[in-house]
């Protein structure tokens, strides 16, 4: 469908490359993938073009890395291929980087033998229709590299959120003379606070245990009523260390607590 | 510059795989994240204040596959005198994240032995232990991060110790 025929003499299929001579008396020849779709460039644009522009719809546009040397390269071998059926300079070089099919070279774009199709490209000379398969093939690589992406994003942020890690419980700090206290804010919520630092400095007392700078405390007791004492009782004396506040605790646990 | 989509394709791909080989590994390296290994000193009175006490250093250590022990090593206060006291205790746990702060811990099988230089009574033993029932035959102990080097563990009722994390540990 898509072939045409160059000079009356030679005949460019671009499906599949091939170069065929209309007197058959020199072989055909193939051209590679790149060379056939930069032919292909040039036969629906017949104007003056620049070679960033060749570059980008030829090289870019189909997936590949683009250079100069690369133009170059197969452009020499366009002219080579041609010249053997005696076609000069297929593609001339103009000023300024440009580039151009010879426009001494004729072209005409042949309608498919059974005449079933032939409008497709004809009416269509400025749409490069091999281009558009390019275009979405390009699509599909850009949207495939975006999925991959933002999944190793996804799967970063997964990996590394630390909204999990385990925080510090809360404790409201107290400073009694010298004492520092700390205390789960529940026992705070449930016992008045004069009370609770009263039956600290109690249970601490009769612990032997003194207020001293670079000791923190924690204190709890269990029993709410206070009846007959204060329940179960817990009371932490910690040495602070290196900025840590309980680098060396010792554990006092009353199961009763009754000083009577 | 303009990337060509094949290479940028390929690039992409090299990068998600690489996230995946990290991603897969940090999974690994935290995958036991109920291991904990800590160790307190406790002066603990029972029932009678003055003659049922426990002055002990005890060492927890929850470790891989939910095994664990508890060793507690110290002296025994009682009507028999101060006596030294050497146990082991090996269970089985589960752990659950109650919260950012908080993992409760319960060990349902647990044995206790003595060493052969342990002189102290089991009565006062086992008010230690018992202070940690779960109110069944089971231990429960939840664990609770006061900084990046000590915990505080208690029982359903009360706070009882304040453990210092041996180097390595941290609750996760």
């Amino acid at each position: 469908m898509m072939r045409y025929t160059l000079n009356a003499c030679l005949i460019f299929d671009a499906v599949d490359g091939t170069l065929t001579p209309c007197d058959s008396a020199t072989s055909e020849s193939h051209l590679s993938v790149t060379a056939s779709t930069l032919l292909l460039f040039f036969l629906q644009n017949t104007g003056v073009v620049n070679r960033d522009e060749v570059l980008k719809r030829v090289w870019d546009d189909n997936g590949h890395t683009s250079s100069n040397s690369n133009l170059n390269q197969y452009l020499s071998m366009l002219r080579k291929t041609f010249r053997l059926y005696g076609v000069d300079n297929v593609i001339v070089s103009i000023s300024r980087g440009n580039l151009q099919l010879n426009p001494a070279i004729s072209v005409e774009v042949m309608t498919s033998p059974a005449n079933l199709l032939p409008d497709i490209v004809i009416n269509t000379p400025d749409t490069f229709s091999t281009a558009d398969n390019f275009s979405s093939s390009t699509t599909f690589w850009y949207l495939a590299s975006a999925i991959l992406l933002s999944l190793a994003f996804l799967l970063m942020i997964f990996t590394f959120y630390d909204g999990l890690a385990a925080s510090a419980t809360t404790l409201t700090h107290l400073h009694q003379e010298q004492c520092e206290l700390s205390v789960e804010e529940e026992m705070l919520a449930t016992f008045n606070q004069t009370a609770y630092v009263k039956n600290f400095n109690t249970v601490r007392k009769n612990l032997n245990v003194e207020c001293l700078p670079g000791r923190k405390f924690i204190f709890f007791y269990g029993d709410k009523l206070q009846k007959q004492g204060l329940g179960r009782v817990f009371l932490a004396h910690c040495a602070k260390q290196r900025g840590n506040d309980f680098s060396y605790c010792d554990s006092y646990f009353y199961y009763s607590w009754n000083p009577t | 510059m303009k990337i060509a989509p094949r290479p940028f394709f390929i690039a992409s791909a090299f990068v998600t795989a690489a996230t995946a080989l990290i991603s897969g590994w940090h999974f690994l390296s935290e995958r036991q994240v109920d291991e904990l290994s800590c160790a307190t000193k406790a002066i603990m009175r029972f029932e009678g204040m003055q003659y049922e006490n426990i002055n002990a250093n005890v060492h927890f250590n929850f470790r891989e596959q939910g095994k664990g022990s508890l060793i507690v090593e110290g002296y025994t206060h009682s009507a028999s005198g101060s006596l030294y006291l050497q146990r082991y205790v090996s269970f089985n746990y589960s752990s659950q994240r109650i919260s950012p702060a908080e993992r409760h811990y319960r060990i349902v099988q647990w044995q206790a032995s003595a060493s052969s230089i342990d002189e102290s009574p089991d009565v006062i033993f086992d008010y230690f232990m018992r202070e940690m029932s779960d109110s069944h035959d089971g231990l429960f102990l939840s664990v609770q991060k006061l900084n990046d080097k000590a915990v505080l563990i208690g029982s359903i009722n009360s706070p009882l110790f304040v453990c210092t994390l041996k180097p390595g540990n941290k609750l996760s």
